[in-house]
């Protein structure tokens, strides 16, 4: 009965954090709905916005909602790995003897503000994603484990390119979500300059800890999601390559399609997303609504969608376009094993640090579907 | 866990599904019968009502199969349809799969979702395809309409005599008795030593042209066209004979020709040209037998004309008019319509009372 209490309470508990952010934080309700969902579900977000758009306080009045120890941490040209992950240093005991000390980094911490993180060099960066996708630390041969939950919060400039060291495909695709902040509307301006005028300090209480934070993950996973469900999920995820038999935008438009990592962030972020609305199954929408933070990011649009002046985005709004069309079903293993025989296994792809148990690469099954016979009865799907 | 709610729904579903395959096969069956019966009406084909009713039997069953087999459905598909229709998130469609799961997640979206299908109508549930239900409606309203209809007016178009389907115009069967007075009459012309050779041979040609004629099949209208023809072919023929004939062959042939066109009249029970004529006088200009005239005063009713045919009364011998006369005669048609007399009585008490025609200078 626990259980079920906590089950009813899911939203309550999200709602309660919500509202607490918004004390402290005008507007960007999407953003904050999307970073709590993927603080829920476990993954690390890449915020993409101009400066001044209330990136580190977002974090830091998270931090305090949720009762978790934060940091910040700065990325420029020169920063090094060990400035990031800490590095042994030499002390001094009590009996005077010279021992090494692991002297722990600001990565050390639950929720972690990675600033302009493109501005790093490639070593530094593939520090960084080391922790966000083992959530441990390794040096000299020593794992340090970072305690749970471990989010992290990366941003990037839009605008300032020059000396930047842009992400690897590989290392992009550890975010769970890209989410493009906004520039405030001039309402939600007037707000946030007379909050500000008040206090500059983070009025939000605490809501949740850790430990709740946690127990509404597991809870999360155990969100039932229905075959046909899984499978949009995954043909979703599928059309975005142009090598495989997906349809006709991925093979116009894209270069490269995204990983099965995609379809993991997308299931795992729906279930968060679903009870987050008071739902206890996932439904198409959630889909949807999910695709644009999980596969913007992991999907190469080629030369022919910047001739016609298609953003990511439109191009993931046709793909969404194009899978809802078709029927939707569940393959059965004989049909999807003959089916599959000429799609490549898609595997992970090898990254810096040889990191990631998680992604097994599962093989993507595409069943060619017939195009919807127009039918003399009805126009949905019949009963 | 996917009774209560969920059942309403699939009873509805599938209530809603023997409606439609009902209308459907009732709409084939009618169409089916109406497709046999229309061309069977056109063609004058004859079939037993059994046969139509075994018709519209199969197309209603087979209707009704097809319709079946292509609406029938399972708790999946009404799962989904629930979820698309009614806007529930597919929560029907989980909850539907995830029902044997005993944890508490699934548990707590069985019972979220049977409270949302709980406080939905099963009316809400839309009876689908309504236009094609709309159709096979009017369909069957139509069939239903249109089999009596068929039955009633359909017109003959196509039967075998290559008539417009009128009867007005029956088929007219030569009956035995008449083939064997032609016969007869051709060969007493031919063994006649009345008439000379030439209106013989005008007056045998002109029957045997007739029999050739009857051999090809008539109507009653054209069989009275042939007739009067032959009547007038005849009559021309002992005209011209005539021509070249003296006094006494002139009335020998005029005797013999006058006697071969009432016996024409007689044997096809035609009638002969209104009173108030000379049917002796060939060459009469008033003569009503107009060749061009396909009434020929003798149409259609087989009564016998007997204006100038003299009576036989065996006790005063031959009358030729007489109130009498025409009451026996009127009795003798009625009887032969009525069936109470057969036609070879009918023809018996002709040759007997009503007398040889050529002893007319009797009177």
């Amino acid at each position: 009965m626990d259980n079920k209490a906590q089950i009813e309470n899911f939203s309550r508990s999200i709602a309660k954090i919500k509202q607490e952010i918004k004390k402290d934080l005008v507007g960007q309700e999407d953003i904050v709905n999307n970073v709590v969902i993927a603080i829920i579900a476990g993954g690390n977000v890449l915020l993409e916005g101009v400066p001044g758009v209330g990136k580190t306080r977002l974090v830091r009045t998270l931090g305090k909602v949720l009762e978790l120890p934060f940091s910040r941490i700065q990325f420029t040209p020169d920063l090094m790995p060990s400035d990031v992950t800490g590095t042994n240093v030499i002390e001094r005991d009590a009996s005077g003897k010279m021992n090494s000390v692991f002297q722990r980094g600001p990565i050390f911490a639950n929720l972690v503000l990675a600033d302009e993180i493109n501005r790093a060099t490639p070593k530094t960066q593939s520090a960084m994603l080391e922790v966000m996708q083992e959530h441990k630390v390794t040096v000299a041969n020593v794992s340090y484990p970072i305690s749970e939950p471990f989010f992290v919060l990366a941003t990037q400039n839009p605008i300032e390119q020059d000396g930047t060291y842009p992400l690897p495909e590989a290392q992009m695709d550890r975010f769970m979500f890209k989410l493009l902040v906004g520039f405030p509307s001039v309402s939600e301006l007037a707000d946030i300059v007379n909050m500000t005028q008040i206090t500059m300090d983070e009025t939000a209480d605490a809501v949740v800890d850790g430990e709740t934070i946690l127990k509404m993950r597991e809870l999360a996973k155990t969100v039932p999601v229905a075959s046909e469900v899984l499978y949009y999920a995954m043909r979703l995820v599928a059309r975005t390559h142009p090598e495989l038999d997906g349809g006709e935008t991925a093979k116009k438009y894209v270069k490269y399609g995204c990983s099965p990592r995609a379809g993991q962030a997308l299931i795992t972020a729906a279930k968060v997303r679903a009870l987050i609305d008071g739902r206890y199954n996932v439904s198409y929408e959630d889909i949807n609504a999910l695709a644009y933070p999980v596969l913007r990011h992991r999907i190469k649009i080629n030369y022919a969608a910047i001739n016609e002046k298609l953003s990511v985005d439109d191009v993931i709004g046709k793909l969404i376009s194009e899978n809802a069309r078709e029927k939707y079903r569940v393959p059965d293993n004989s049909e999807s094993k003959s089916e599959a025989a000429e799609e490549p296994s898609i595997e992970e792809s090898s990254d810096n640090n040889n990191a990631d148990a998680q992604a097994s690469a599962p093989e993507i099954e595409i069943v060619n579907e017939e195009k919807p016979k127009k039918k003399l009865f009805g126009k949905k799907n019949r009963d | 866990m996917m009774d209560g709610n969920f059942d309403r729904f699939r009873k509805k579903v599938w209530t809603d599904i023997f409606v439609k395959c009902l209308l459907v096969a009732f709409a084939t069956g009618l169409v089916t019968v109406n497709a046999v019966l229309l061309p069977c009406k056109l063609l004058g084909v004859d079939l037993l009502w059994v046969f139509y009713v075994l018709i519209a039997l199969g197309g209603f069953i087979a209707g009704g199969g097809i319709a079946f087999a292509c609406l029938k459905t399972n708790d999946k598909k009404i799962a989904v349809r629930l979820d698309g229709e009614l806007k529930l998130d597919e929560s029907v469609q989980t909850a539907l799969e995830f029902q044997s799961d005993k944890g508490d997640m699934p548990s707590v979206q069985r019972e979220s979702t049977e409270k949302r299908l709980a406080a939905i109508p099963v009316k809400s549930l839309s009876f689908g395809n309504a236009v094609a239900v709309a159709i096979c409606a009017v369909i069957c309203v139509l069939g239903i309409i249109s089999v009596p209809v068929t039955c009633k007016y359909a017109p003959l178009c196509f039967a075998s005599n290559g008539r417009g389907g009128a009867d007005d115009d029956p088929v007219r069967n030569v009956t035995d008795w008449e083939w064997d007075a032609l016969d007869d009459l051709i060969e007493y012309v031919s063994t006649s030593k009345k008439a000379d050779v030439n209106a013989k041979t005008g007056m045998l040609s002109e029957l045997n042209g007739l029999k050739n004629v009857l051999l090809g099949g008539v109507t009653q209208n054209s069989l009275s066209v042939f007739v009067q023809n032959t009547v007038n072919g005849v009559r021309n023929a002992v005209s011209s004979a005539n021509d070249s004939a003296s006094d006494g062959q002139k009335t020998l042939n005029t005797e013999e020709g006058n006697y071969v066109v009432n016996r024409l009249y007689e044997i096809f029970a035609l009638k002969k040209p209104t009173e108030g004529t000379d049917p002796n006088d060939p060459d009469n200009p008033n003569n009503p037998d107009d060749p061009n005239d396909p009434s020929g005063g003798n149409m259609g009713t087989g009564e016998l004309n007997i204006s100038d045919v003299p009576f036989f009364d065996p006790d005063k011998g031959y009358v030729k008019l007489g109130e009498a006369r025409d009451e026996y005669y009127e009795k003798l048609q009625l009887a032969l319509e009525q069936g109470l007399i057969s036609r070879e009585e009918w023809e018996y008490i002709m040759l007997t009372y009503f007398a040889d025609l050529s002893n007319t200078d009797k009177q």
